[in-house]
Parts: structure tokens; sequence; C-alpha cells
């Protein structure tokens, strides 16, 4: 399970790109393709991280790539 | 087919015929990679000298590099490039945030405008679509508020915008374009030439796919750029304080080292007692949080909240120049009143650095009673008077009374007020510039042998220790080695802080471009090594170089120091006396222009360095004005 906390985040949003580039088959970088979402609010700066059901955790791959690539701590992994 | 790494068209758009056509990216990328690139060739290649910046056929384009959208770290820059406002020579913009992002997924790489629209619009891009709407509601709100109502408009608050506010309507010079409603891409006054165009926004949104060439080549390029970032000793501290928005300067004391001008530039150094009451400690309760542009991992931005009182205000933004326009400039330490004075002026769309040196010019045209009370409507334009600037920054903007007089910069203002002011007008081929120059040799070198005119995200570079801080030793070398690299940055889409950051050991600039080099490589299946890099960043340099030959005139008697910083030493500090050198400038400047194969007596382009360099066509149109050598 992966574990989120907004307060760390700072919405660089690798997360999502390393998310659609798991879901294309490591072929591109597509929005339509995420399960993660980072939102930033541009009126109070709060940010909101959600992940949805067509998470997989990441099947396939040698580690969950939206926690290896968040450089904020921002995600961990709950064994 | 698509190329990797690329949204894959361009769109054009005559705004007087409401007409939109896309060709391919790929028709250019080649050559020119993309972003900046892309954009200083055709504008370079398309427009006419006979145009000026704010007739409708000037050009106004937007270009996001290969590197945006991607996993690639900073991958997320904007290039805006038109025909300067201020000198008639070229004009490039840059920001961040994550407005190119979303453009680049809505399906393009470039945006080029032409013609005047015959009433306010906006350009909607999405999902491969573009279509011009009506922002005749929109004309007259702040950056913040068009943001609010195109989300609204659309049904979707996670629509980007970048666009203008009232300064750029009001083709005032100093205004910039805002995007995610703090990250602006300022300077060569594109926010006007914007507004001349009757266009007020662009939005995007979309899930254009980009494509990766080499998944896992690429994968090894992200993972051994991030190792770099990661190996800085002060990345942890960056993404906690911020990168910027504090006194120093990577490391350096940036009050003491020049970076700082005082009071429109009588001074580089700052008194300490008035250092502390706006440096990074005192500032520190004001940030709320820090912020990162899409693809960094090395957020720089603070968030920034003065709870009440006068000067309450919160949202993005505080860096290092701030300190620079709304304190050391006009001696102000009030540290809220300059949170408040640089997000007001992200709200109205002026750009902070080029705003803040003709407010500047005021409060010493005043000083020295050029400028009475009866002229500034009241305010009185002493140093340190926060309510002033602010106030100021606000007749800008609307070109209200005084601000009318400040509009076109410190150029035009002092031919019109006259009295000797243009011995303290700070500009460079006519644009405001912000830096100072005297100290950090460098530095001062490449911000006034830039084609961007008197900025500093060309060829400016320093030295990190304060002894070879002011030394002349290796100058016209590092500078010209800095603007192939500057390029590469721009030509990508990536970012130039963050990109020290590949190179935090050496500060050599190849060091970094081999990350960069890597990255676009095995994301576009293009075979970029750091030499063709390189090569293509001193094509785009030089195309830049032609433009400002043919449109602006420029030639070498335009690559000196605004009068003040030529003839006037340091006055206080550990640098008093520090000085230009007129004989080393000279030499220096027969030294720069020899590496870059340009005529040393006048500074024009040769021939055989343009036609070894691949750029017929800049011989040929260099060669029809006998402006080749």
């Amino acid at each position: 399970m992966i574990l989120l906390d907004p307060t760390r985040c700072q919405g660089c949003r690798l997360c999502e790109a390393a998310c659609s580039l798991h879901h294309s088959g490591h072929t591109a970088f597509n929005p339509a393709l995420m399960s993660t979402k980072v939102v930033r609010d541009n009126d109070t700066a709060r940010i909101t991280m959600s992940i949805d059901s067509t998470c997989d955790g990441c099947a396939g791959e040698e580690t969950l790539l939206c926690v290896k690539y968040c450089a904020y701590g921002a995600r961990s992994v709950k064994r | 087919m698509r190329r990797p790494g690329y949204a894959g068209k361009i769109l054009r758009v005559d705004l007087t015929r409401q007409r939109l056509t896309t060709e391919p990216t790929v028709k250019y990328a080649d050559r020119f990679v993309g972003g900046r690139g892309i954009n200083a060739w055709m504008l370079f290649n398309e427009l006419d000298t006979s145009v000026r910046p704010f007739d409708p056929e000037n050009m106004l384009l937007f270009g996001v590099g290969p590197l945006v959208g991607t996993l690639s770290p900073f991958g997320c820059r904007v290039s805006v490039d038109t025909k300067n406002a201020y000198t008639s020579g070229v004009g490039s913009a840059n920001c961040g945030g994550h407005f190119g992002v979303e453009m680049k997924h809505a399906g393009f790489d470039n945006v080029v405008f032409t013609g005047r629209a015959e009433e306010p619009v906006y350009l909607w891009l999405n999902e491969g679509k573009a279509e011009l709407r009506n922002a005749r509601g929109l004309w007259g709100e702040t950056t913040w508020e068009t943001e609010r109502e195109i989300r609204k408009e659309q049904g979707d608050e996670e629509v980007r915008v970048i666009g203008i506010g009232p300064a750029g309507e009001n083709l005032v010079k100093s205004a910039c374009i805002i995007s995610d409603r703090a990250k602006a891409a300022g300077g060569s006054g594109v926010g006007a030439v914007m507004g001349s165009k009757n266009l007020k926004a662009i939005a995007a949104r979309g899930t254009h796919s980009i494509a990766v060439a080499e998944p896992e080549r690429f994968l090894k390029a992200v993972d051994a750029a991030r190792a770099k970032i990661e190996q800085f000793p002060k990345a942890e501290k960056y993404r906690k304080d911020g990168y910027y928005g504090v006194e120093s300067y990577y490391g350096s004391p940036a009050w003491e080292a020049g970076f700082r001008p005082v009071r429109n530039g009588q001074d580089d150094y700052w008194d300490p007692e008035k250092v502390k009451q706006v440096s990074g400690d005192a500032m520190k309760k004001y940030r709320a949080k820090i912020l990162a542009c899409y693809g960094c991992p090395v957020g720089c931005m603070p968030w920034m909240v003065v709870p009440d009182g006068p000067y309450g205000a919160e949202g993005e933004g505080w860096w290092n120049n701030s300190s620079n326009s709304f304190c050391t400039r006009v001696d102000c330490t009030n540290p809220e009143a300059a949170i408040k004075a640089h997000l007001r002026t992200n709200q109205l769309g002026l750009d902070g650095d080029n705003a803040s040196v003709v407010i500047a010019w005021a409060f010493e045209c005043y000083e020295k009673g050029l400028l009475t009370k009866e002229d500034t409507g009241g305010l009185e334009l002493v140093w340190g008077n926060h309510d002033a600037v602010l106030a100021l920054i606000e007749k800008l903007a609307y070109r209200e009374g005084i601000g009318e007089l400040l509009a076109d910069g410190t150029k035009a203002a002092a031919e019109r007020l006259g009295g000797g002011s243009d011995e303290f007008a700070l500009h460079i081929k006519g644009q405001d510039t912000v830096d100072g120059v005297r100290i950090s040799k460098g530095w001062g070198f490449g911000v006034v042998t830039s084609p961007a005119a008197g900025r500093h995200l060309r060829g400016a570079t320093h030295s990190f220790s304060p002894e070879k801080l002011r030394s002349y030793e290796n100058v016209p070398y590092s500078v010209y080695m800095q603007e192939q690299f500057k390029a590469i940055v721009d030509m990508t889409g990536t970012c130039l802080y963050n990109n020290g950051l590949l190179s935090w050991e050496t500060r050599i600039a190849p060091d970094a471009a081999q990350y960069i080099a890597e990255l676009t490589s095995s994301l576009t299946g293009m075979d970029l090594s750091v030499d063709r890099f390189m090569r293509i960043g001193r094509q785009i340099h030089n195309l830049e170089k032609a433009f400002n030959v043919l449109h602006g005139g420029f030639t070498r008697r335009d690559d000196y120091p605004p009068k003040r910083y030529w003839e006037e030493p340091v006055k206080s500090g550990p640098y008093k006396g520090e000085h230009i050198d007129h004989e080393t400038w000279e030499r220096m400047l027969d030294e720069y222009y020899t590496l870059h194969g340009w005529d040393p007596e006048t500074g024009l382009q040769k021939k055989s360095m343009l036609v070894e360099l691949g750029l017929p066509e800049v011989v040929e149109k260099l060669g029809e004005r006998g402006l080749l050598r």
C-alpha cells in the first residue's frame, strides 16, 4: 500500500509521469494513463494527492515508480 | 510519424484573419531541436526587418522542448520569443510552472502568433484542437483572475493558463507574461507584444501522448541525473528552505558581491543592518510552503503569506531578484511591503526586474530635483518609501500620471525628461537592466553582451569564490561556453538554475550538458552528443546575434555597460573602488568576438564562420544588407 503525505509534496508531479510511463508499458507519458494525481489549489497552495483503483502496484516493475521518483518523501510504502 | 519526445505539431495562429493552421514539428526539430531553438529560427527566418514590435505582423512564439512533460528533471520551461519591444532586436523570455506540459499534452510543441485580433481573445488548446475564444470579459482583469475565469468557463480546475495582466494590455514595456499566477516570462516587453495583439491568454488541457524512443536508456539517464542531484550536499536544504528568496546567492554573499545594486546602482553595497530586515531569516516567517515547477526534484518557489495589515497578501513568489527589485534598488527594508510588491507585479503582469529599474530611476530623478511632488501626483519618491514603490507599480501598469512617463523604460523616459537623467538610466541596448555588473566580471560581461539586451539568462556566469568573483581571467571563454549551454537548456525545455545541480562540483557547463544530451537522445532517438548540442547552441546564439544586427542595428558599440556602471566605481563595502577597467573590457570584447568568429572591429559576424556553422540563410540575409564581414 502506498502512503501519501500531501504536507511534504511540493507538487512536481514526477509521480504522475512515472505512473503513466508504467501503464503505457514504458512507451510514453500520457495523463490518460495515470492512476495517481497531484492537484494544487492556486488560491491556497493546498495540495491534494490521490490514487485510484487502476493502480496495480506497479506490477512487473522492480519497485513502485511513483515512490522511487518522489524527491520529497511524500510517498512511502506500508508493508 | 510523430517523433518520440514531441507533441508533433506547431500551431500557427493568424489573429487578424482568425486562421489556425498546423505543420509538423519534425520539419524544424532536426536542426533546432525545440523550444527557443525553433522559435529563434522561425523569428529570424520569417520576420521582415520593417516590422515594428507592436505591428500586427510581429511574431510572438511560445515553444516547449522535448524534455517537457517527461520524467526528466526540470522539464517544464516555455520559451517566449518575439521582436523586442524595447530594442527592436531579439526578444526572448522564459518561464517554468505547469503550462508548458499541458500545452504539449494538448498536442502542440510551439504556437506562433501573428496579426492582431479585432477584439480581445484567448487561445484554447484542447486534445489536439485549437480555437480562439472571446476574451472581452477578461480584458482588464489581473493574471490571477484570468486564470480563475478561464477555469470556470471551461469547468475544469486543472486547465493551465499563461497570459497577460493590465500592464500588457496597456503596452507597458516592462509587461511580462505570467503562468500559474507566479511564473513570469519576463523581459523584452513580451507581455506588451501580447497585448498589442489583443491576445489575453492561452489555456491548455489534454492527454496527448509523449512517446519515448529508448525507454531503458532514458530511465538510466533519468536515474543518473537524479543521482547527481542527490549528491549535491545542499539538495535537502534547498528543498526545505527554497533555493531562492534568501540573501545568499549560491553561497556567496550577494549583498557584498554586487548582485543587488543599491539606490538605482549608486552603490553595490547595502548596510548590513538593512540586510537583516529582509534577509532569508527575516523572510522565513512569511514562507508557508515551498512549491515546485513540473518535474523539479528540488523545488525553489516559496508560498508567501502576509496574514494581515496594510500589506496583507498571499501567493506564490519571492525569489532572489525580488530583494534586488523591491529592497536594495529602492532602499526599502519593509519585508511585508516588498512581498506585496512582488505579488502585485505578478497580478498586474509586470516583470519585477524591468519595472523596478524604471521605478528606481524615478526615485533618483526625484532626489536630484528633476521630478517633483507635482509630477508624481503627490508621491514622495524618497529612498526607502515602500508605499511610493507600491503606488508607482499601479501607476506604471495603468500608465496613470507619472506612469505614462515610465511605461516605455528608462531610455525613453530620460529622453523625454532630459536634465541629465540619462546619466543614470540603467539600460543596455535600450532595455532596462536589473543586474549589477561592476563586481562580478563574468556576470557583467555576460549581461552586457546578451542578445536579449541586458539580461542575465544568456552568457552571464560567475566564479563562486569571492576572490575570483572580480577577476577578468577567462571571462570571454566562460561566457562563450555558457551561451551555448543556455541554448541547450532552452531548446530542451529545462531549467537553468537547477541544471547547475548537474555540474555542482565543477560548475563547467558541458558537465551538465552531458546529462541533458543523454536524456534528449534516448527520449527522441536523435543522436545528440554534447558536441553536436553545443554546435546547435552556437547556431541559435548566432541566429539571435544576426537578428540583432539586422533588426536592431547593433554592433560593437552596443556591447558596453550603462554609463553609470562604466564610469562610477562601487562606493562602499568590501569591494569599494571596484570598477570596470576600460582597457580590459576592450580586450575582452576582442577575445570574445574572436572566439565566436565575429569581426573584432565591428562585432559583425564573418561569412566563413557562418558557413562552417551551417547557417547559409544568415549569410544570405546579412550579405544582402552588407552586414557581413
